[in-house]
């Protein structure tokens, strides 16, 4: 059954989404009209943004549970609603934050003010001047980079917000979109004039901790024609909130023959639900690179997708994910070709370990009038042991015989005649296992400016930790 | 002797990065040459270019084959005129028989239907001369074929096919030497009548022993920078190319 | 009338994709048919009553409906003579078979059978091949289907493998506007191996559903899956082809392919290729390659005097003949060639 959209001007035909009811159960999730307006008052919502939150909401409740992929039932939405009151927001305590999370900061070797401003427990500290510094710098070329929420107060980009927001991952995409729509609080919003190129790459956490938001934040980033943005989003330590969903949304608009590369490494705490949803529409000429790792969290469900939808455009993904013990996994990417000459490449690989779950999911769909269009997926598997699972799952949907699609995928394990090569060169086991991981990984620390490729592979040296009985 | 092939300051490039500068070069019929020159300086694209690969595109210059500019003529309409390309990496097509292919193939040459018992003799004929076993006839293109026997596969499709032209890329490459012997007698077979012409592309002579070589060619970055006859074959076997890099 | 679910793909992905599974309308199968058989003396056919009691590729849904009546068929020693099974579906009818192989240890055998209507034939057929390969049994089963365009085909296969057992089965599907394809492999004896060839070839309105799943549990258990296929005018095809590595299955070794040429611009592909995977010893891979032919191959066969047309028709040719070649009987090479159109096919 069709879910009428109720936002007027969106134009969802580009790539068919539509919503479909089934038998799943659907509940009462506490969240009352009340609450949104709380939410609405304390942030001092323009009345249309108060009226997308009401709206939001009501499809939330219409809206049934996914019915795919890894469980969420250890997720108590009945306790959604503390999560998202303003009142209760942030108030951890360092002491309350877990050991395992700790330790992973002292072998990161961050600052204990860093950790507790990265644990969302402290305030203002020196990534918020961090942040200025850069502002400043990026403001002198003309570029936008602030916080949606005061974006959104200032006249200048008003009009812009509440023309692009949720536009491309609309409220009825899924129920944990609508929840978004609801309740979202904090985030970027980053404008790229016609022609700039932005050279150092625009980082979004040193914002996002310091007011500890994070959980449902929102992040919007228009890159107009021929300019060119690196964003890079999160940090390799991990976010610890108490409360354990993460449902925010990005939506990235790329513009004619603009370029944004677009990196993550995610590593939320190992109780946190992820269910983020990233959207990238690229017109004509434009391309959109995806540099993506996911290592933290319990479970995550998270495919950044991206609409070609100008003639020429591109998109390249590249991601990698590490699901260690009780983590669920399932990642990847969507990509729809819905013009001509239009080219996407996908390449991916995951590694599981400790009883962890890793799922590559994609969809490549190319449509009828995408002639000319050529589409590349590639992804690999790695199992480190026979408790944990790997699975692939690929969707090609073609629809033009003037196109080009490959797909190759791989499962398997780490040589033992390798492992044996690199001890025999005086290597222990867990350092051999651990080099070989690296390397398997290389896919992505190669995309990553230095620091993140050094944090990332300190990242995988802390997982392989302990990797041989 | 009758003018076959006539390239005209010839400019091919791959993706705005051009490879040809301005190579001219005449073929009569009934002639061998031969296209030396070190790896990389374009001897492949100058023969894939005059079979019209789509991957090159000709940016300046022309060429003639028997008085008719095929510049811009499909690889299929020159391969009708006469012209043949023995590829260094030809493509291997599962479940079509090498057989039932170059019957094909010499369908659309000739422009007419062969029985099949004709075609049969006249193919284990030509695998005789290429010592090749008959069983491959039967085998898919290609399929599972040794680097050797995909080359001789080339030269049998060569002796069944009777170009007017046959352009022959580095066809002794990663053959042993009984090998690259047998593919030279078999182009000495196409050579001998003195009606067919030969453009071979190598960088190694050992191929050309045995073999009548009209004139021969240095390509170096792209242009042509010596000309002569098989004198000129003897002496880059001796002295290599270092005078003409150095001359650059 | 009542939809039921087939061909279900092992782990769900997104609904709007629509490849999830395939649906149908419920009827009732209850007309029970026997091919018209060839059988060597050597082989024991008999008609039994027998529940169905292995997983099936077409799910379980459809199992039910069809669990009475079964052909036996069964294999002791080598039988070099193929045992032929020709089906030829009565109009208005809902039809129903199984058949079960039973190929005791050891044994060696091949089944060839053909799925034919005639013509534009109203009806269906829902028809379920079973193999239980005993330990070191080879079995060899090619499947050839062709029905009217009024008819509704659904062919399940399920079979069954002990320790070094070795099933092949090469199926071609060649023209149907509903047809369905189910294939179940439980591959649980140590280094049994599955060999599975499916060519498709599909114009028209026509439409095929593909469903293949190997599961492993045997310890060195292998599957080979290659699928060739070609598209042309509006048909619509789905392929979904699972590799299940079961915790246990070390040694495990699975590969799938599919290769699809598209010859018109208004068809539709879908191509679904799963791992699954429990276990850290296994090799697994998947590839799929659809659309055009490839740069090279187009121009190596201009450069021999073809036009882009013939190219496209050879190719296409070449799909269908290439997993012919996995027959080694020249009665049924002959009969599906003449299925294809004549005996110029591939020339």
């Amino acid at each position: 059954m069709k879910e009428k959209t109720w936002v007027q001007d969106i134009n969802t035909g580009f790539y068919d989404f539509r919503f479909e009811e089934d038998e799943s159960l659907m509940f009462e999730s506490g969240i009352t009209p009340r609450i949104i307006n709380e939410i609405a008052d304390e942030k001092g919502d323009i009345d249309w943004m108060r009226a997308f939150r009401l709206k939001s909401l009501e499809i939330y409740n219409k809206t049934p549970m996914v019915d795919w992929g890894p469980s969420i039932e250890g997720l108590d939405m009945s306790r959604i609603v503390t999560y998202i009151r303003p009142k209760t927001r942030m108030r951890t305590n360092w002491e309350d934050v877990p050991d395992e999370v700790k330790d992973t900061f002292e072998r990161l070797g961050i600052p204990q003010a860093e950790r507790e401003s990265l644990a969302g427990v402290g305030a203002q500290y020196d990534s918020e001047l961090v942040y200025h510094n850069v502002r400043k710098e990026v403001a002198e070329q003309g570029v936008v980079y602030t916080d949606l929420e005061s974006a959104m107060h200032d006249p200048r980009y008003e009009y812009i917000i509440k023309s692009h927001f949720m536009k491309l991952v609309p409220p009825t995409d899924h129920k944990f979109a609508a929840l978004h729509g609801a309740v979202w609080s904090g985030g970027s919003f980053v404008y790229v004039p016609k022609g700039v190129h932005v050279d150092i790459p625009l980082q979004s956490y040193f914002r996002l901790n310091a007011k500890g938001a994070g959980q449902f934040e929102h992040t919007l980033i228009i890159v107009d024609e021929g300019a060119y943005l690196h964003f890079i989003e999160g940090c390799s330590a991990p976010k610890y909130y108490e409360a354990s969903l993460h449902a925010g949304c990005v939506e990235l608009y790329v513009r004619k023959n603009a370029t944004l590369r677009y990196s993550t490494i995610e590593n939320w705490s190992k109780n946190m639900y992820n269910l983020n949803t990233k959207r990238a529409i690229v017109e004509e000429g434009g391309k959109i690179e995806w540099v993506s790792g996911s290592f933290g969290s319990h479970v995550s469900y998270l495919y950044p997708m991206s609409i070609l939808h100008g003639e020429g455009a591109r998109s390249e993904f590249t991601g990698i994910t590490f699901a260690g013990e009780g983590q669920d996994l399932d990642t990847g990417t969507k990509v729809v070709h819905a013009a001509p000459n239009t080219s996407s490449y996908v390449n991916t690989r995951s590694i599981s370990k400790s009883g962890g779950v890793n799922t590559f999911r994609s969809s490549v769909q190319i449509n009828e009038n995408a002639h000319g269009s050529k589409s590349s997926v590639s992804c690999e598997s790695l199992m480190l042991d026979s408790i944990s699972r790997s699975d692939t799952i690929p969707a090609m949907d073609i629809r033009t015989n003037q196109a080009d699609v490959g797909h190759e995928a791989k499962i398997g394990r780490i040589s033992d005649d390798v492992v044996f090569y690199l001890m025999s060169r005086g290597m222990s086991e867990e350092d051999a296992r651990a080099l070989i991981v690296r390397g398997f990984a290389d896919n992505v620390s190669k995309e990553l400016p230095l620091e993140y490729a050094v944090e990332m592979n300190n990242l995988i040296g802390i997982e392989m930790k302990g990797s041989v009985g | 002797m009758a003018n076959l092939l006539q390239i005209n300051n010839l400019h091919a490039a791959i993706e705005e990065k051009e490879l040809l500068h301005g190579v001219s070069l005449e073929v009569n019929a009934g002639e061998t040459h031969v296209l030396l020159g070190p790896n990389g300086a374009g001897k492949s694209t100058l023969g894939y270019t005059i079979m019209g690969s789509p991957t090159y595109a000709v940016t300046e210059g022309s060429i003639v084959f028997d008085g008719e500019d095929i510049t811009k003529l499909p690889a299929d309409k020159r391969a009708k005129m006469g012209i043949f390309l023995s590829f260094q990496t030809p493509v291997e097509i599962p479940g079509i028989t090498l057989s039932n292919f170059l019957r094909n193939a010499l369908e659309q040459r000739t422009g007419e239907r062969i029985k099949l018992w004709d075609f049969k003799k006249k193919m284990q004929a030509t695998m005789d001369v290429l010592h090749m076993d008959y069983a491959y006839a039967d085998r898919d293109l290609n399929v599972g074929f040794s680097g050797g026997e995909k080359k001789k596969a080339e030269i049998l499709q060569l002796l069944m096919l009777k170009p007017r032209l046959a352009i022959l890329d580095e066809t002794d490459s990663g053959l042993d030497v009984d090998a690259v012997k047998t593919v030279s007698e078999g182009i000495h077979e196409f050579q001998k009548d003195g009606e067919h012409s030969l453009i071979i592309i190598t960088h190694n002579t050992k191929l050309l022993d045995g073999l009548r070589v009209d004139k021969a060619h240095v390509l170096v970055s792209g242009a042509l920078v010596a000309d002569g006859d098989a004198a000129l074959v003897d002496d880059i076997n001796q002295n290599g190319y270092e005078k003409y890099l150095a001359a650059e | 009338m009542d939809k039921i679910k087939i061909n279900q793909l092992p782990a769900p992905t997104w609904r709007h994709l629509k490849m999830n599974f395939a649906e149908i309308e419920a009827r009732e199968y209850s007309h029970f048919v026997v091919p018209s058989m060839d059988v060597p003396n050597v082989a024991k056919a008999a008609v039994v009553k027998n529940a169905f009691d292995m997983a099936a590729g077409w799910g379980e849904m459809l199992s039910e409906t069809i669990r009475d009546s079964c052909l036996q068929l069964a294999i002791g020693g080598s039988i070099k003579e193929p045992l032929r099974l020709d089906y030829g579906f009565e109009a208005g009818k809902n039809a129903a078979s199984r058949v079960e192989i039973v190929a005791a240890p050891y044994s060696e055998t091949t089944v060839i059978a053909f799925y034919e209507t005639d013509g534009a034939s109203k009806g269906s057929a829902a028809v379920q091949t079973v193999v239980k390969a005993g330990e070191g049994a080879k079995v060899h089963l090619v499947q050839a289907v062709k029905v009217g365009s009024g008819f509704q085909f659904i062919n399940d296969v399920a079979i069954r493998e002990d320790d070094r057992a070795r099933v092949e089965v090469t199926q071609l599907y060649l023209g149907g506007h509903a047809v369905y394809g189910g294939i179940r492999s439980d591959l649980a004896g140590y280094k049994s191996d599955f060999q599975n060839q499916i060519g498709y070839l599909l114009g028209q309105d026509e439409t095929l559903d593909i469903n293949v799943v190997s599961s492993h549990s045997g310890r060195k258990s292998n599957c080979d899956i290659i699928v060739k296929g070609v598209l042309s005018d509006n048909a619509q095809k789905v392929f979904r082809g699972t590799i299940d590595f079961l915790n246990g299955a070390s040694g495990a070794t699975g590969a799938e392919n599919e290769d699809v040429l598209l010859m018109s611009e208004k068809v539709v592909n879908k191509t679904i290729p799963l791992i699954l995977c429990a276990e850290e010893d296994v090799e697994g891979s998947h590839g799929a390659s659809i659309g055009r032919i490839d740069e090279n191959s187009v121009f190596y066969m201009m450069a021999r005097g073809m036009s882009l047309e013939q190219i496209y028709q050879l190719m296409a040719n070449a799909k269908i003949l290439s997993v012919m070649n996995y027959i080694d009987d020249q009665a049924a090479k002959d009969r599906i060639l003449q299925m294809l159109g004549g005996e110029d096919y591939g020339d």
